[in-house]
């Protein structure tokens, strides 16, 4: 799955969908066993994401803000 | 006692005119200053315009010469007004008079509504009004918020913020959100949003891009919010690639920012609610996921149990050749799912290890209980009786020991 390409609000929308999935059941041992494996992928990302959000305040006047980048 | 004096020279009252007229023109208090006030006798000849600029205290004479600078077409008689003028001498009749160098109208609330009536309606002609919103993002990386400085506003979305996320990424622009330059320092600070945003430009500053921008102020009178309804600010608004939140404190009026923004917060403070997740909420969102998936997990191995008894037992009467083919298949899952198990939670962990011991239970082994025995050769489990030479020797595995063994004799079969 290319999972490091779903932001976090998609992740979760995929991680609510695979638990329906395997809610519903019906799938087989191979294809259950691939959701819980991508669930459990998600899961751990999901909750990696939210604590690796830094912890940061900037606060910028206009020409400060301006000159970041304008110094390129 | 003036007349003592009159031993040095007087001076001719044409060169102190005109030294006069060097000291204001050379004094920068004089030179570039803006004033207001209301037009009075207003004239236009050979092609320059005179007036008087007044208010209930004072007035000046002003002119602008060659109608060199553009006029609002409103401005007239008793209009009031901006200007930006210097002051100067003319010394041939010793009047002191205003070089108007720019003026505005300063709109009535009555004008300002009907200039704001007007950009609405050239923005729904353009379907700027109903053109598709974009959704806020679940987790922003990083929001920008544009405000003013040392806001109370600002303060209060600061602390909000913190509340909520604690770990936010927060950039915050100070700009000026009224009076004259208002317009155009927010139009500047959502330029800069825009630079933030785009992925390259964010990677050559070093920084997360900007995701979700909130551009807003705390409550004031109608003309203290009027930058919110300027052109300038809806343009830049609707040239964001990001969504933007408008968030200016007040009840009754909408303003223009809030119908071409992404999202409408009626304070600062709610648009930080509508941005900022709060984080334990999340949390739970997850560790509710987590359990349901859990959940169903057990269920689907508990409703399986039965058939993959009858499977293990089929297995077990099956020929080896059968037996060896699920040993493999067994070994494969259960490598997978130790490895899934060494990436989950612990509640997964748990899950898995149940679902481990259910797999175990259909290891060969059990099936060498029932009485069953497995042949190696040179190593390897032996599938076919071709693998099998006359003479050799082969190892016959039971569920509690080895046989070496000789073949005597094969038969082989269809």
């Amino acid at each position: 799955m290319s999972e490091k390409a779903l932001n976090f609000g998609e992740a979760m929308k995929r991680l609510e969908n695979i638990v329906q999935q395997l809610e519903q059941g019906g799938k087989g041992l191979e294809e259950t066993i691939q959701l819980f494996e991508e669930g459990a992928a998600l899961l751990k990302k999901c909750q990696q994401e939210l604590s690796s959000v830094e912890d940061r305040v900037n606060e910028l006047s206009l020409e400060e803000a301006e000159q970041l980048g304008d110094s390129e | 006692m003036a007349l003592d004096s009159t031993t040095s020279s007087p001076i001719p009252i044409g060169d102190f005119v005109q030294f006069v007229k060097q000291t204001i023109v050379q004094d920068p208090q004089f030179q570039l200053q803006t004033l207001k006030g209301e037009i009075s006798q207003w004239k236009e000849h050979n092609n320059n315009i005179y007036f008087a600029l007044r208010d209930e205290k004072g007035q000046m004479n002003c002119v602008i010469w060659n109608a060199s600078i553009p006029i609002d077409p409103s401005i007239r008689e008793g209009s009031e007004v901006i200007v930006i003028a210097n002051l100067d001498l003319w010394p041939k009749q010793g009047r002191i008079q205003l070089v108007v160098k720019k003026i505005m109208p300063v709109l009535s609330i009555g004008e300002l509504e009907l200039a704001k009536r007007e950009l609405l309606a050239q923005l729904r002609q353009e379907g700027a009004l109903d053109r598709p919103k974009k959704p806020l993002p679940v987790l922003p990386k990083h929001v920008m918020i544009i405000t003013g400085k040392n806001s109370a506003a600002l303060a209060d979305m600061k602390r909000l913020a913190v509340l909520r996320y604690p770990n936010i990424r927060i950039s915050v622009v100070e700009v000026l959100v009224q009076g004259q330059q208002a317009a155009q320092e927010i139009a500047r600070a959502l330029a800069v949003s825009r630079a933030w945003a785009d992925k390259h430009g964010a990677e050559k500053l070093g920084i997360v891009p900007v995701d979700v921008v909130i551009v807003g102020r705390g409550g004031g009178s109608v003309e203290d919010l009027w930058a919110f309804n300027l052109e300038q600010v809806a343009r830049s608004i609707l040239a964001s690639p990001i969504p933007v939140v408008s968030a200016v404190g007040h009840e009754s009026d909408i303003l223009v920012s809030d119908l071409v923004a992404d999202v409408r917060a009626s304070t600062p403070s709610h648009a930080v609610e509508l941005v900022v997740p709060d984080r334990l909420n999340l949390e739970q969102w997850l560790d509710e996921l987590e359990m349901r998936s859990s959940l169903a997990m057990s269920r689907y191995l508990e409703r399986n149990r039965t058939q993959l008894n009858f499977l293990f037992k089929r297995l077990a009467s099956a020929p080896k050749a059968g037996v060896v083919a699920m040993h493999r298949q067994l070994d494969g899952l259960k490598s997978r799912l130790s490895a899934s198990v060494k990436s989950s939670t612990n509640q997964y962990r748990k899950q898995l290890i149940q679902m481990q011991s259910t797999l175990n239970a259909a290891h060969p082994q059990r099936t060498l209980e029932r009485g069953y025995a497995m042949i190696e050769s040179k190593g390897a489990v032996v599938q076919s009786i071709h693998d099998i030479e006359e003479g050799h020797t082969i190892l016959l595995r039971l569920a509690d020991g080895i046989a070496h063994s000789t073949v005597q004799e094969k038969e082989i079969g269809e």
